[in-house]
């Protein structure tokens, strides 16, 4: 339980490290976070966050290798929305990923031919995320997405406060679509994990 | 990756016949348009109303098309949802493309 006395949820979804698997991810996590009140072009904008950072991982961890599982943990609270992608492949530069992406952005219709086709992801990232970090691991690397949310302007009358069964709707949308791919719904995680 | 191709005259149209335009489909997606920009000579509308999610793969694609385009040859794009055009915002990518709210505003611009 939050503070605030308000039960806050963790869904885990595993998928094999091939692109053709994002957009399903992608659709879960828009149904989980307008579920939990988030607006439908923040729950966009959300979605389009996680896929750039699984195809990061896919392409740049794994390198393509379907084999290097990639997986996400959905952290919701009133509070903040926590999106962290591991994935069992190579590190990357920590000081690349933690610049200033900004200028990825910059794109001038003076020099078309000059603009890149590539390179966009991170910076959509920093922009749209409160923060981002890449923490390379032993056995796993971590990018965790956090958005923060503001109370006030919190749906409660979201399908995912009901009383009894708080995120219900979303999960249940998840249960049916994921099908044999592995979705983990449990209470009480540890944010600081 | 399915695409619907029209001809209006001298222009041809095609409509993106697909909800996502991601890195799953990106490739395939330059490889159908080019197709169709080496069979023919008109400029070109390409209509994305279908299309409710774009990340950065798909607006690469979109990019390269335009990069293509043979000299002469013009590329509009129209129908974009709000969510699409809010990832063109998001990038500045808005600035680049000509963008039209459908095919007939399209098609009237490169009449003129």
């Amino acid at each position: 339980m939050t503070e605030a006395g308000i039960p806050w949820k963790k869904f885990t979804l595993e998928i094999e490290s091939r692109v053709e698997a994002v957009p399903l991810l992608g659709q879960v996590v828009y149904q989980l976070c307008t579920a939990a009140g988030v607006s439908p072009s923040e729950g966009n904008q959300l979605e389009v966050c996680v896929v750039e950072a699984v195809n990061n991982s896919i392409k740049h961890g794994c390198e393509g290798d379907p084999a290097c599982g990639v997986e996400l943990e959905v952290s919701l609270s009133p509070q903040q929305l926590v999106f962290d992608i591991w994935d069992s492949g190579n590190a990357v530069d920590v000081a690349k990923i933690h610049g200033d992406h900004s200028h990825a952005l910059d794109a001038s219709a003076d020099r078309v031919k000059d603009i890149p086709e590539n390179g966009r992801g991170l910076a959509l990232i920093q922009k749209l995320m409160d923060s981002f970090e890449y923490s390379p691991g032993a056995q796993r690397n971590r990018f965790r997405m956090i958005k923060h949310r503001d109370p006030d302007l919190f749906d409660r009358s979201s399908p995912c406060k009901t009383e009894a069964h708080p995120y219900q709707t979303a999960f249940s949308w998840c249960s049916a679509e994921l099908g044999s791919q592995k979705v983990d719904e449990r209470e009480g995680a540890d944010y600081s994990r | 990756m399915k695409l619907a191709e029209r001809k209006v005259g001298a222009y041809s149209i095609l409509e993106v016949l697909e909800s996502r335009l991601g890195a799953d489909k990106a490739v395939a997606f330059k490889e159908a348009v080019g197709r169709h920009l080496s069979g023919g000579t008109a400029s070109v509308v390409l209509d994305l109303s279908q299309v409710e999610f774009i990340d950065s793969s798909g607006l690469g694609a979109i990019l390269s098309i335009l990069k293509r385009m043979p000299k002469g040859r013009e590329l509009i794009l129209c129908g974009t949802t709000d969510s699409v055009m809010s990832m063109f915002k998001l990038t500045r990518l808005d600035r680049i493309f000509t963008m039209k709210k459908n095919v007939d505003e399209a098609l009237t611009t490169l009449a003129i």
